[in-house]
């Protein structure tokens, strides 16, 4: 069922990488408040393919890969050195390349799932100098969820 | 050297001059090179001409000056207040004694008021020029095709939706969010995957503090939906020691949409969502 829906989507066209990837933005992205103006991109999430979609966006975008930064958040008591290759490796940069990483408490009390051999903590990817690309995203985001559905041809 | 005669000549002349009304600068100007001292001592006890005592012309704001500086002003106020220049104030009142010290804190509060002045007039300017390059972007998506509406609702499921975990696993389409315009173009997206409208269950979730009725009416609203797909309503308890940032006015909370009988739907939006983002490992 799920590889033929995946099947139907085939390649994607760089406008529909805009799309999808504002909207992922929108979710999961840092956003600027009324009470925080903060207009600086930076996406955060564990999921790989989410990040390697995020950073084919970026792509899209026209932004180099040279004005990314790379920062994982794991727990202390999870592999650091393994979850850093790992994500170098998702996102195919040098392991040094890496800002200083967030290292998370762990609370023995919480029954926190998805803590395993598969567990890599999160990456967040940062982009410098990035209000224009934030306003950018900001205004995509908000078209396509205001588009109107173009009748079918 | 002129010799005595012509001097005294000069003299006279200066004299005669100064009677008929002219000031000290135009005999000169009519004489020709004099020096200061002689015609000053040929001029001793003539009366200067009633005219080359009119005021000056800043009197006024001369005077205004001084009781400014007197009343504690700075230059800088001074400046502001009359619109003369700063040296034309230092002339005017170095004399007076200079006003006490101003303490830090007082220096502090002026910085303030300035920042203040300063950002009441360049934040609407910085917003709407924020608001323009948005606007711009927004313009450029234009309608979108059934397509891509499916490939971005299907991301915005990844990203916010109810996912299956290895530790659970639900096949079941729940989506939760707290802004309108996202739950929206869910709905948009569920038209177009084919659900219909009926088979739609809403449950706000909400602090117990915020106005629950009003943010009823705004999902109810936003959802055209009937009263009765709306279960009930998840009351969340509200923290005095946090300083949540989501209340007031524009707070409505969280509204979830589950859709009914939705395995195969779950499975088709998995499916999407993977290769929409695996699409990304291939080269290009």
């Amino acid at each position: 069922m799920s590889a033929a829906a995946a099947a139907q989507v085939g390649e994607l066209t760089g406008r529909e990488v805009i799309i999808a990837g504002a909207l992922a933005y929108w979710c999961e992205g840092a956003k600027s408040k009324p009470y925080r103006i903060d207009e600086q991109v930076r996406f955060a999430n564990s999921d790989p393919a989410l990040i390697r979609f995020f950073l084919r966006f970026l792509d899209q975008a026209g932004v180099p890969r040279q004005r990314l930064r790379y920062c994982v958040y794991i727990h202390e008591s999870a592999d650091l050195e393994a979850a850093t290759s790992y994500w170098a490796s998702v996102t195919a940069t040098a392991p040094d390349q890496f800002l200083r990483p967030v290292i998370k408490h762990h609370t023995p009390r919480t029954s926190r799932q998805g803590y395993n051999a598969d567990y890599h903590g999160c990456l967040r990817v940062s982009v410098t100098k990035s209000s224009e690309l934030y306003r950018q995203i900001s205004g995509w985001a908000h078209g396509v969820m205001t588009a109107k559905r173009l009748g079918p041809e | 050297m002129r010799n005595l005669r012509e001097l005294d000549d000069l003299r006279e002349q200066a004299v005669a001059l100064r009677r008929a009304g002219m000031s000290v600068r135009q005999i000169k100007q009519v004489l020709g090179p004099i020096g200061n001292r002689a015609l000053s001592d040929a001029l001793r006890g003539e009366p200067p001409p009633e005219w080359t005592r009119r005021p000056n012309a800043k009197d006024d704001l001369r005077a205004k000056a001084r009781e400014l500086r007197q009343q504690g002003l700075d230059y800088e106020e001074i400046v502001a207040q009359l619109g003369v220049s700063k040296s034309s104030v230092s002339l005017w009142v170095r004399d007076l004694p200079r006003p006490p010290r101003v303490f830090p804190e007082e220096c502090a509060k002026r910085a303030a008021e300035r920042m203040h002045r300063y950002w009441s007039a360049e934040r609407p300017v910085r917003a709407a020029r924020r608001a323009a390059a948005s606007a711009a972007a927004t313009a450029s998506i234009g309608a979108l095709t059934d397509r891509e509406i499916v490939i971005a609702g299907a991301i915005a499921y990844w990203c916010e939706g109810t996912k299956n975990k290895p530790h659970r696993r639900a096949d079941r389409v729940t989506f939760a969010n707290s802004d309108p315009e996202l739950i929206s173009f869910f709905l948009l997206f569920l038209d177009i995957a084919g659900v219909p409208r009926a088979d739609l269950a809403f449950q706000l979730q909400i602090h117990e503090t915020a106005d629950v009725e009003s943010a009823k009416r705004f999902w109810l609203t936003l959802t055209g939906a009937r009263p009765e797909q709306f279960g009930k309503i998840s009351l969340k308890r509200h923290n005095p020691l946090t300083t949540r940032k989501n209340i007031g006015d524009g707070y409505h909370g969280c509204l979830r949409v589950d859709v009914k009988r939705s395995c195969e739907l779950y499975r088709k939006i998995a499916g999407w969502a993977s290769a929409v983002t695996s699409d990304a490992e291939a080269p290009d």
